[in-house]
């Protein structure tokens, strides 16, 4: 019981309760009281959590109209009447049902849950005051949700911005299909890049690959110094164009942080510790997994927290072979000289890495031993 | 138990650090291995339970060579604590006592049972301390610890090199007292490194100088201490290697029994014929119940012929006599600071139990102490 206690922290409920908004909504149906649509047949919406943010779905291909006078609709849950417009808007629609991420903020929500909890259970005697990780997670949510889900928003917003400008929005995406797109490529090559980067770190430290060292490090190195449009553009006639030269660019830029920081936290772990373990009898992997990697934790997660943030902005380079994300906006605002553009995908990669950072940030929290982290 | 047969280490860069030793080791006795450093001591202690290879010859543990044995069974078998603790950071006191047992695959109850004795051991609180984690701990606590993780699977054979060397010196003289008085209970066979010569006489059964790789002199501390069989040993024990032996003897094995005494109801005419029946300058003057009252001389007794209890100089025993526990050099050391020949010697409660004289402590010295019992 002190368990559960423990574990829901008020940061941990404040997850707790968005998750099960947005996921309960999942089920909602609403009865339609707007006359045009009843007059039309339409008597029943149900509010889907598509992607980022709850969609009315009148059947399988007719979604409302989030656009316009009604956007509160969507921001308060459907408790504000919808009201559908004459001319579905094609963003609204198909881009947010077609769009390739596939967490809900639903179940990000879930995730923080779990994040927050651990922690709770680890540190219940710091314990926190309300107010703090309601605000913070409140401000996570409404990041996420009003800049990746909520295209209105950015339009209300870049229009304060650009008044004069013809152009807002990205005319060939919408922004929750861009940070999608985004999202994919660091996700995908940030898993690869850790992956080799944990496997490299600890093998050339071992005692018999030692002497690729040095090797090792120096290739890693020039993977960092050679400019990331070169790789981009060398994989290009090499692989194609698309998603995987993109992928292959951002693995060996994002390589040097978590081989160099793999490397640094096991040669940092002390020496006596380690002579102290073989003394009691541990296997060279017990040594490693038990003892070398929790102790070089803190700083190997730091390694992977740098590479994914630089992945973020490097994903941005990923547009000139075509893997999309919010380079797309960058490139071609820049070509047509559309400012609107840049600033949207600017913005919108700027955010996406803050909140990586962020999130990534809890989870070395979450998986840095205590013992490491506790003072007297 | 332990056997060094003609045991030679070589390092790579063809440095001899052991050459040829040869020691037993005998059941139950810590054994002290002592020398300059680079005389091999360290290096001796590892190749026992194989941290180090051995060059040439052999060690036996339980009668069979070490090299017999399956490395990780063997280290687990011999408990192992060294200067810098190696506490494990990441793991509560619990965890770290529990690592050796683990690793025999004990069931979790029996670890728990066992850790909490062990803490109990060495005098730390088991429900305070157990979910502590090392960094929580002071240096003396952390050492504790130390020695309980060495002590944690019930091993017959400890090494245990330099373990309190890292502490101050008023909690290294603590700790030392209580692993002696543990060691009294568990009668561990140790193999104890250090290169601190007053340490190696409180702590060891035996002693083994080692210089350069080779054994000069292994001997029971007091033998050392007497006959140190040549210069290096003389040089390396202290100029003040007699005074050093006075703290290996307790006054209760030194003191004469019978002294002359007289009760404080005694008139000053008994206490003058006690004091010309003994040949003595002086008499000590107890109660009814034995404990120590002061003294009375032949000055005192001229001075106030007609009542003993004017004529005697009172004095509290605690201040005037010493504990029959007390080591010679403490009995030597108070008699300088008091200006005394002789010296009452009671127990613990105050009773008078003999005296102690000046001039034996000085034969003892000069002469040499040489059979007898060892202060156990």
């Amino acid at each position: 019981m002190s368990g559960l206690r423990r574990f829901f922290t008020p940061a941990a409920l404040v997850w707790l309760a968005f998750a099960v908004v947005l996921l309960v909504l999942l089920t909602v149906r609403e009865p339609i009281h707007d006359p045009q649509l009843r007059a039309a047949g339409v008597t029943n919406a149900t509010i889907v959590p598509d992607l980022w943010l709850p969609v009315f779905k009148v059947n399988a291909s007719t979604f409302l109209d989030i656009k316009g006078s009604d956007d509160l609709r969507v921001l308060t849950f459907g408790i504000l009447p919808a009201v559908v417009s004459d001319s579905p808007n094609p963003a609204a629609t198909g881009d947010v049902a077609g769009a390739p991420v596939r967490v809900t903020l639903g179940w990000f929500a879930l995730f923080m849950v779990l994040v927050e909890g651990l922690l709770g259970l680890r540190y219940a005697e710091e314990d926190e005051k309300l107010v703090r990780p309601l605000v913070r997670a409140a401000g996570i949510f409404l990041v996420i949700w009003s800049f990746y889900g909520h295209e209105p928003f950015w339009d209300w917003m870049l229009h304060g911005i650009f008044p004069t400008s013809p152009d807002l929005l990205y005319n060939s995406n919408t922004v929750i299909s861009l940070a999608g797109q985004h999202l994919t490529l660091v996700v995908i090559s940030s898993i690869i890049t850790v992956a080799i980067g944990l496997l490299l770190g600890i093998m050339v430290t071992r005692a018999e690959f030692r002497e690729f060292l040095p090797l090792v490090s120096d290739i890693v190195n020039s993977g960092q110094t050679v400019p990331t449009l070169g790789i981009v553009a060398i994989m290009a006639p090499i692989i194609g164009f698309g998603f995987w030269p993109a992928i292959v660019a951002l693995i060996l830029y994002g390589l040097l942080p978590v081989v160099r920081n793999t490397i640094v936290g096991l040669e940092g772990v002390d020496p006596s510790m380690i002579d102290a373990a073989k003394g009691m009898g541990m296997t060279p992997s017990q040594i490693l997994w038990k003892i070398e990697v929790p102790n070089a934790s803190r700083i190997i997660l730091a390694g992977i927290r740098t590479s994914v943030v630089i992945n973020v902005g490097t994903a941005a380079l990923g547009a000139y072979v075509g893997s999309g994300g919010f380079g797309n906006p960058i490139a071609s605002g820049l070509n047509q000289a559309i400012q609107p553009w840049v600033l949207l995908g600017a913005l919108g990669a700027a955010l996406l890495a803050i909140l990586l950072d962020y999130i990534l940030g809890r989870v070395e929290y979450v998986m840095t031993p205590k013992g490491l982290i506790i003072e007297r | 138990m332990i056997e060094f047969q003609n045991v030679v280490k070589q390092f790579p860069d063809g440095f001899r650090a052991v050459n040829g030793l040869s020691l037993t080791i005998h059941d139950g006795e810590i054994t002290v291995l002592i020398g300059p450093s680079g005389c091999g001591k360290t290096t001796s202690m590892r190749m026992v339970n194989r941290l180090l290879s051995i060059t040439e010859g052999k060690i036996l543990v339980e009668g069979r060579d070490n090299r017999d044995f399956q490395v990780e069974e063997l280290r687990r078998k011999i408990g192992y604590a060294i200067q810098q603790i190696g506490l494990f950071p990441h793991m509560t006191v619990l965890e770290n006592i529990a690592v050796v047992p683990r690793l025999l695959s004990w069931e979790e109850d029996r670890i728990r049972k066992r850790a909490d004795e062990l803490l109990e051991l060495v005098g730390l609180d088991p429900d305070v301390n157990r979910d502590k984690y090392p960094r929580q701990l002071s240096g003396g606590q952390q050492q504790r610890v130390g020695v309980a993780r060495a002590l944690s699977a019930d091993p017959p054979i400890m090494l245990m090199d330099e373990p309190f060397g890292a502490i101050d010196p008023i909690t290294r003289e603590v700790l030392q007292d209580e692993f002696l008085e543990i060691q009294k209970r568990i009668s561990k066979t140790i193999i104890f490194v250090t290169h601190d010569i007053d340490e190696a006489i409180k702590m060891g059964d035996r002693i083994a100088i080692l210089r350069e790789g080779s054994l000069v002199q292994y001997d029971t501390p007091d033998t050392l201490l007497a006959k140190p069989r040549n210069r290096f040993v003389r040089d390396f024990v202290g100029a003040d290697r007699q005074l050093k032996r006075l703290g290996l003897l307790r006054v209760r094995e030194l003191m004469a029994k019978d002294s002359p005494v007289v009760n404080l109801r005694h008139s000053a005419d008994d206490a003058r014929r006690v004091i010309e029946a003994a040949g003595a300058k002086s008499a000590f003057v107890v109660d009814e119940d034995g404990v120590l009252r002061g003294w009375v001389d032949r000055e005192g007794l001229r001075e106030n012929p007609d009542s003993l209890l004017d004529a005697m100089n009172e004095g509290d025993y605690r201040e005037i006599g010493v504990r029959q526990s007390a080591t010679a050099r403490e009995a030597l050391s108070a008699m300088v600071a008091r200006g005394f020949r002789i010296t009452p010697v009671v127990n613990e409660k105050g009773v008078l139990v003999g005296n102690i004289t000046l001039r034996a402590l000085q034969e003892l010295a000069e002469q040499g102490w040489v059979e007898g019992d060892q202060a156990s």
